[in-house]
C-alpha cells in the first residue's frame, strides 16, 4: 500500500542515459526521515570505499526533505550529498531557494544521479516526465546566463534551475551548485562532481499539490510560530540585514577573522555590516527561499563606478572571506566579488580563504610577489580578489594552483605554508573563529565534513536570546554555561545541535529557524511534524533519527579512512588570538581531546578512537537496515 | 468601514506562503493552481510581485464576463464568482490589469477575501501584504510604494 511516507527516487544514470524510478517503504522515513538523513544512507550503500569523487561511481544525491511544499516557515531547504572531491569525505550542502519545492510538486522526493555523460547535458523532470538535452551551448556560461538561457528554453511559470558555473566545469575543488539564481550549495565542491558528470544544470517544473493530514492543526501550528517570529529578535535581523547583519557584533567583540586569522578586528570592518550595506542603499528586500518568513538572503546592487553589478548576498560568510579576511573593507569591491563567485558558481568561504593563503604565502616570502602576473597581492588589495576569482574559475595562471584549494596548494608550494592553510580534511574553515567559542570549535573539529558551521551550529552558547538561554537551561541545568570560552557543558550542546541540525536538514527545513534563532522549538517541530504528515514521534526519537545520520556519515568516512582524526587547522590549534580582549585564546590540542573525550562518551564511541562500536550502530538500528555498515567494526585504528 | 487588501510590492519577498495558504485554505491542499494570490518572480533582480484582485475600481472582469458571472459582495466590498454561472471562458484573466483572476480548471478563481479573514495576509511576515480601512491615506499609500518599486526596479537593472 502506497503512502505518503514512502519516498519516490528518481535514478538517472548519465553514462546509459537510463531513467529509473524506485519506491522507498515509510520505513525509511521513521529511519531516516528523508533529504539528509535518506541521502546519507543512500550514499553509503551506493559509493563504495575509495571511489573517485570525480568518477562515475560517485553519486550526486538531491534530497527533498517531506515539509517541503507545506507553507511551515523555512520549509524550503534541499540537500544535495555526494563523496566530495575537495576532502575525499562524505559531503552534504544545503541549499535554499525553490527547486526543492518544485521537485516535491513535480512528485518526487530524492534523485540520484549517477554515471558520467559523454556530452555537456542538462536534465529536465517536468511532474513525471524526465527528459536529456544537449548542453554544448550551455557549457562555458555563467549562472545568470544558465538561467536566462533555461528560461527562454523552457518557459512558463514555476520552472526552477539548479546549475553550475564554469568553475564546477572546470573541476574547481570549491565550485559550487547554484539553484533559483543566487542560492549555492556552496561547500564541498559538488558543483565539481556535478562537473565532471558534465552534467550541466537541472532544471525542474512541478504542478502538483502537496497534502497534508491535519490542515487546520497544521495553520494553528504555523500561526504560533510566525507569533514566535514577531517576537524574535534574532528574526528581525535575519529580515531587514540577512546573515550580513552578524558582521558588526565579530568585529565588534574582536573576534572577526581579519588577515587569514592573523587579527581579530578591523578598524572600519562596520562598512561591510548588514546595517551599513542597507544605509547605503547596497542592499534591498530578501530573496526569500521558499516558504520562508526570515528572508536572510539578500540582494545587492552596485550603482556607478568600476565595480558596478548586481546579485544575490552578500552573506556574513563572504563579507568575512572575501573582504575583512583578505584586510578589505570597501565594500563595493567585496560585492563585485561576491557577484563573481555567483556567476562563475565558487564557494565563497573557500575561495576567500584561498586568497588569504596566497597572500599569507606572499607576505611570508615563500611564494614569489609575482606569481600572479603583476596582480598586487598584498592584504586589503581589491584588484587581487577580483581578478583571482576569474582565473581560478578558469584555472588560468596562478588560478590553477588555487583552484585546487588550500590543502593541496600548500603541499605543492611548501609545507611550511600548510600552516597557514586553515583548512582540516581539505575544507577552508568557516569564517568562525572557534578559538573565542568554544562549542563552535569542538563542532568544526567533529564535523563530518571538515571545519565548517554547517553540521552544528551551536549559538546558544553565547546566550544572546531568551531562546537561546532557555535551551542551555534545559539541556544543562542552567544557563551558567552560556560562555563561549569555557569548554564545560559544550559537548552536551554540540550533541544536541547535530541531532537536531540532521533533524532540520532532513525534514527539509532551515537549521536558521531551529537553532541559531530557535524560533521553531521541539514541541513545535513535533507538533508541526504530526500535523503535516501524520507521524508521531517523541523528542527522544526524532532526535535519535538526527544522531542516526550523524553517526552514519562518521561512518562513511571511518569506511574511507579508518585513521581519520577529528581535527581543527593547524593555526587555529597551535597559534592563540593575537589581540583584543580575547587575546590567548587557542583551541589547543589539550583542550580539544578533553571535549572529544567527553563527547564521543555522550555518543557511546570508542573513547580513545571516536569509532562508533558496535553496540552503538545496533541500538542505532544501523545494523541491519544500512547495507555494508559492519565494515567500519573491527578495524583499528592504526 | 470599508476594507481593503493592499498589496506592497517593495516588501514581497517571493516565499510564496501565501500561496500556498490561499489554495489550503480553499481546496485542503497547497497547490499554486488553486491559488487565488500568485506571485510572479524574476530571480535575476530579486523581483516579486504578487498578483491578486486588487478590488480596483474599474473592474473590466465584470464588464468582460458574457455570463454576468462575477457579482459584487457589498459586506466585503469585493466582487465574487458565481461558479455555477462561471463557463472558465478565459475573458476576464486576459482582460484583468493586476492579473488577479486565474482560470483553474475550467473556472475563473479570484481572491474573495476569506469572507473578510483573509489567509495570505496572517503569514506575511515581511508585511507586503495587509488588510486595511479604506482611507485615502491608504489609497495613496499603496499608489506611493507601487510607483516607488517600479522606480527602483528601473534604476536597479536599467541605469
Amino acid at each position: 500500500m502506497s503512502s505518503h511516507l514512502d519516498f519516490k527516487v528518481l535514478h538517472v544514470d548519465l553514462s546509459t542515459r537510463a531513467v529509473t524510478t524506485e519506491t522507498l517503504p515509510s520505513q525509511d522515513f521513521y529511519l531516516h526521515l528523508g533529504g539528509r538523513g535518506l541521502n546519507a544512507k543512500i550514499l553509503y550503500e551506493g559509493v563504495p570505499k575509495g571511489a573517485d569523487p570525480l568518477g562515475p561511481e560517485n553519486l550526486l544525491i538531491f534530497g527533498a526533505g517531506k515539509l517541503i511544499g507545506t507553507p511551515i516557515p523555512t520549509a524550503g531547504q534541499l540537500t544535495i550529498t555526494a563523496k566530495s572531491p575537495a576532502t575525499g569525505f562524505y559531503f552534504k550542502s544545503n541549499i535554499g531557494g525553490a527547486w526543492a519545492k518544485a521537485f516535491r510538486r513535480a512528485g518526487w522526493d530524492v534523485l540520484v544521479v549517477s554515471g558520467v555523460s559523454e556530452r555537456p547535458v542538462y536534465l529536465y523532470i517536468d511532474d513525471d516526465h524526465v527528459s536529456f538535452h544537449d548542453a554544448s551551448s550551455l557549457w562555458g556560461k555563467s549562472v545568470r546566463e544558465t538561467n536566462k538561457e533555461l528560461h527562454r528554453q523552457l518557459g512558463g511559470r514555476g520552472l526552477d534551475v539548479a546549475t553550475i558555473g564554469p568553475a564546477g566545469e572546470n573541476l574547481v575543488n570549491f565550485a559550487c551548485i547554484m539553484a533559483s539564481m543566487y542560492h549555492a550549495a556552496g561547500r564541498g565542491g559538488l558543483g565539481a562532481v556535478m562537473g565532471a558528470k558534465r552534467l550541466k544544470a537541472v532544471a525542474a517544473r512541478g504542478s502538483g499539490s502537496t497534502p497534508v493530514e491535519d490542515l487546520g492543526g497544521l495553520d494553528a501550528e504555523i500561526a504560533k510560530v510566525l507569533d514566535r517570529i514577531q517576537h524574535s529578535v534574532k528574526a528581525a535581523l535575519y529580515l531587514n540585514y540577512g546573515t550580513a547583519a552578524t558582521i558588526e557584533y565579530v568585529n565588534e567583540s574582536w573576534s572577526l577573522p581579519v588577515n587569514n586569522f592573523q587579527k581579530s578586528h578591523l578598524e572600519e570592518g562596520c562598512k561591510l555590516a548588514g546595517t551599513y550595506l542597507v544605509e547605503k542603499g547596497y542592499m534591498r528586500n530578501g530573496s526569500a527561499c521558499s516558504a520562508c518568513p526570515l528572508s536572510c538572503h539578500k540582494f545587492s546592487v552596485v550603482r556607478s563606478g568600476k565595480h558596478k553589478g548586481y546579485s544575490g548576498g552578500p552573506e556574513y560568510e563572504t563579507l568575512a572571506s572575501l573582504g575583512a579576511g583578505c584586510g578589505i573593507t570597501e565594500v563595493e569591491a567585496v560585492l563585485k566579488a561576491n557577484e563573481l563567485c555567483n556567476d562563475l558558481g565558487l564557494d565563497t568561504i573557500s575561495a576567500g580563504g584561498t586568497i588569504q593563503w596566497l597572500m599569507e604565502s606572499v607576505e611570508r616570502g615563500v611564494v614569489p610577489r609575482d606569481i600572479a602576473d603583476g596582480i598586487d597581492l598584498s592584504w586589503g588589495s581589491e584588484e587581487a580578489v577580483v581578478t583571482l576569482l576569474n582565473l581560478i574559475a578558469h584555472r588560468e595562471g596562478v588560478g590553477d594552483l588555487l583552484a585546487k584549494g588550500t590543502r593541496q596548494a600548500a603541499q605543492e608550494v611548501g609545507a611550511e605554508s600548510l600552516k597557514w592553510a586553515v583548512q582540516s580534511h581539505g575544507l577552508e574553515q568557516s569564517r568562525v573563529d572557534t578559538r573565542v567559542a568554544k562549542a563552535y570549535g569542538l563542532a568544526f573539529a567533529v564535523n563530518p565534513r571538515g571545519p565548517d558551521h554547517l553540521h552544528a551550529q551551536p549559538m546558544a552558547e553565547f546566550g544572546h536570546f531568551p531562546e537561546a538561554r532557555r535551551l542551555v537551561e534545559k539541556l544543562l541545568g542552567s544557563d551558567k554555561y552560556c560562555n563561549p570560552t569555557t569548554t564545560e557543558g559544550k559537548p552536551e550542546l554540540v550533541r544536541w545541535h547535530e541531532d537536531m541540525f540532521a533533524v532540520t536538514d532532513s525534514l527539509g527545513i532551515c537549521s536558521f529557524a531551529t537553532t541559531t534563532s530557535y524560533i521553531i522549538d521541539m514541541p513545535s517541530l513535533l507538533a508541526l511534524v504530526k500535523a503535516a504528515l501524520g507521524a508521531d514521534f517523541t523528542e527522544a526519537e526524532l532526535l535519535r533519527v538526527g544522531q542516526r545520520t550523524v553517526v552514519l556519515e562518521r561512518c562513511f568516512n571511518l569506511r574511507e579512512d579508518k585513521n581519520r582524526q577529528d581535527v581543527l587547522p593547524w593555526r587555529i590549534m597551535n597559534e592563540p588570538v593575537a589581540e583584543g580582549p580575547l587575546k590567548g585564546n587557542i583551541n589547543s590540542p589539550d583542550e580539544l581531546r578533553t571535549m572529544l573525550t567527553r563527547y564521543y562518551e555522550l555518543q557511546g564511541y570508542d573513547p580513545k578512537t571516536g569509532h562508533p562500536t558496535r553496540e552503538v550502530l545496533s541500538s542505532l538500528d544501523l545494523l541491519g537496515n544500512v547495507k555494508g555498515i559492519e565494515a567500519v567494526l573491527d578495524q583499528p585504528r592504526e | 468601514m470599508k476594507r481593503v487588501l493592499l498589496v506592497d510590492w517593495a516588501k514581497c519577498t517571493g516565499c510564496e506562503t501565501c500561496v500556498d495558504m490561499c489554495s489550503g485554505r480553499k481546496t485542503g491542499a497547497y497547490s499554486e493552481k488553486a491559488s487565488m494570490i500568485r506571485v510572479q518572480k524574476d530571480e535575476i533582480g530579486a523581483i516579486f510581485l504578487p498578483l491578486i484582485c486588487e478590488q480596483c475600481r474599474e473592474h473590466p472582469c465584470v464588464d468582460i464576463c458574457p455570463v454576468d458571472a462575477i457579482q459584487y459582495d457589498e459586506g466585503l466590498c469585493i466582487f465574487n464568482v458565481d461558479e455555477d454561472t462561471c463557463t472558465g471562458c478565459g475573458a476576464c484573466e486576459e482582460v484583468c490589469p493586476y492579473h488577479g483572476i486565474f482560470v483553474s480548471d475550467g473556472l475563473a478563481l479570484k481572491c474573495d477575501l476569506c469572507h473578510g479573514e483573509p489567509a495570505c495576509v496572517s503569514v506575511c511576515y515581511p508585511k507586503a501584504l495587509q488588510y486595511v480601512d479604506v482611507t485615502d491615506e491608504a489609497i495613496m499609500a499603496d499608489l506611493e510604494h507601487k510607483i516607488d518599486k517600479l522606480k527602483k526596479i528601473r534604476s536597479d537593472l536599467h541605469e
